[in-house]
């Protein structure tokens, strides 16, 4: 054993003082908004939210219909343009670089979006295409996205003969094609049974453990909450209850301080999520 | 990430074959209105043809009215791409190719393009039956006015685009559509002379393309007639006094790529309006620790 490293140390000499390491910045937020504003139709439908989400968590907007669920994700995907306040997706600026925001988002909105007169397969390309992939590329990385999806054997099948959640599951798996650092999902089970709300959560999971993609999604039903990591909840244009993530330590190997307590009325008690081929994980909310 | 930037042109070009591609595939596989596009050029000259002795021989009508038949023919098709446009809208999925970093113009580009290659291969079908109105199977003949309908498509499609992208709402489109095509097929001679106008209403059908678009073809198909009769010459509204075949093309090019212009400026005022300059600085992404 080398001398001095306390393992086995019979001589009592102390042990060297610890090696000061360079602290470890943490990594950006993958979406950034302050005080951020937007109107639809003429109409002020967020006033005012703030968001801070990290790398590769699940994030749940939980809101009402009519509460600026659409109208967010809109603003996050430079689909309309924010009125006031700030907005950094994927580190960059909105106002100054929609196209770069729109080339590291992913977007599922509301409404299916596919062109049913195409194929499994064309529908991708097309999207490859838009996004400026090479063909060689997008032929090999459609094949291994579709493989990993279940869907290699129905990719010469036109969308409209595949069933709601599996034409959901290929929008999803569509929105990945190009490897995005965010997804931003509109209501993901919008106008699907109950079985069907499972198998695309299932799949969303699945997608964000392969990639490890940061996740947005809007959400109307509270039991849908406990997808994700955590939640904001949108009320009247605003974010009503906003679960802050733990600041930065102050001082290398200081712990970081406890998350704060929610100031509004406590989300209902989540039932646990069951992972697809894992134990259930309970979620904390606090 | 990707590895190719979609601002580049070999990217944007990849875009704009990807759209047209779509589109064009979506035309295929429509076998109905492959067929009624098929037919309904063909009815038009059935019943054309019944009055056909007013203009003068057998010959002559069925040459004049033939050539008018061409460029209309192009029109209905043409203008279905400004209908794909409106499905697309109201379907969603441009909004879907909306949130793609390519840049705008090319999804329009690609559109358009898709429409005049539809509106062609209507107009041609037209061009099998050239020996029912007496026109030789000539090579040349045949590839001019071909030349001619892709031309005549362009300008249509250009114009139906920017009427979509004007008026998204499908009613008002129809409207707006059926107010244009009517004057515009009355007003270019092509199945009455225009030598029979009005003088006001003569110089109105000079400002509409398909005018020149039906002086050109008989143009073309006249210098090709071993013996071209006197009373199809009569029916050319510029006939030996005016411009020339490539000239009444130029005007009808510029008349479509006015048209596109202003659709794609139309188009992509949204996107330019939204990157302004932000004078406020960025807040800072986090704050580093103190050492």
């Amino acid at each position: 054993m080398e001398p001095g490293t306390g393992r086995g140390n019979t001589t009592g000499t102390p042990p060297p003082p610890p090696h000061v390491t360079t602290p470890r910045l943490p990594p950006p937020p993958a979406i950034r908004a302050q005080d951020l504003s937007g109107s639809h139709d003429g109409v002020k439908v967020i006033r005012g939210i703030d968001l801070l989400i990290r790398p590769g968590e699940i994030f749940g907007l939980l809101g009402a219909p009519g509460t600026g669920k659409s109208t967010a994700i809109a603003l996050l995907c430079t689909l309309i343009r924010p009125t006031a306040g700030s907005l950094w997706v994927a580190g960059h600026d909105v106002h100054t670089a929609p196209s770069s925001v729109r080339g590291s988002v992913g977007v599922v909105l509301q409404h299916p979006t596919l062109d049913l007169g195409l194929t499994v397969q064309e529908n991708l390309h097309l999207h490859a295409a838009l996004h400026g992939m090479p063909r060689r590329q997008a032929h090999r990385r459609i094949t291994a996205t579709l493989t990993l999806t279940g869907l290699l054997r129905r990719r010469h099948c036109p969308v409209r003969a595949l069933a709601q959640a599996t034409r959901r599951k290929l929008e999803i798996t569509r929105a990945l094609l190009h490897r995005p650092q965010v997804l931003l999902l509109d209501e993901p089970t919008h106008g699907l049974d109950p079985h069907d709300h499972q198998q695309v959560w299932q799949h969303v999971h699945h997608m964000h453990r392969t990639t490890g993609v940061t996740v947005l999604s809007t959400i109307r039903r509270p039991d849908e909450a406990h997808h994700c990591d955590r939640l904001a909840i949108l009320q009247d244009g605003r974010t009503v209850t906003f679960h802050d993530p733990p600041p930065p330590p102050a001082h290398p190997g200081q712990d970081p301080s406890p998350p704060p307590a929610p100031t509004t009325p406590r989300l209902p008690t989540p039932v646990p999520r069951h992972r697809t081929g894992g134990e259930p994980t309970p979620k904390a909310h606090t | 990430m990707n590895t190719i930037t979609p601002t580049l042109p070999k990217a944007q070009v990849r875009a704009v074959t990807m759209v047209w591609r779509r589109e064009v595939t979506a035309f295929a596989r429509t076998r109905t209105c492959l067929l009624l596009g098929a037919v309904q050029p063909l009815l038009l000259l059935a019943a054309l043809n019944m009055d056909a002795p007013r203009y003068g021989p057998a010959t002559d009508s069925a040459v004049f009215l033939f050539s008018g038949a061409l460029v209309v023919a192009v029109l209905a098709p043409a203008s279905a791409a400004g209908v794909s446009y409106l499905r697309d809208h109201a379907s969603g999925l441009l909004q879907q190719m909306l949130l793609t970093p390519v840049p705008r113009q090319c999804l329009l580009l690609g559109k358009v393009l898709a429409g005049t290659t539809t509106a062609t291969c209507h107009g041609a079908l037209l061009l099998l039956l050239t020996t029912t109105a007496g026109l030789p199977y000539e090579p040349a003949l045949l590839a001019s006015l071909v030349v001619i309908l892709a031309l005549s498509s362009f300008t249509m499609t250009s114009l139906a685009v920017l009427v979509a992208v004007c008026l998204p709402h499908p009613r008002t489109f129809h409207t707006a559509t059926a107010l244009l095509a009517g004057p515009m097929v009355a007003l270019s001679g092509a199945f009455s002379p225009s030598g029979e106008l009005p003088s006001w209403l003569a110089s109105l059908s000079a400002l509409n393309p398909l005018t020149h678009a039906v002086d050109a073809t008989r143009t073309t198909i006249t210098a090709h007639l071993p013996l071209a009769p006197d009373s199809l010459s009569a029916t050319i509204r510029t006939a030996g006094a005016g411009p020339s075949c490539a000239e009444e093309l130029t005007v009808l090019v510029c008349c479509g790529a006015l048209c596109l212009f202003l659709a794609l400026r139309r188009f992509t005022r949204a996107d330019r309006h939204r990157t302004v300059k932000n004078t406020t600085p960025p807040p800072p992404l986090f704050q580093p620790p103190d050492l």
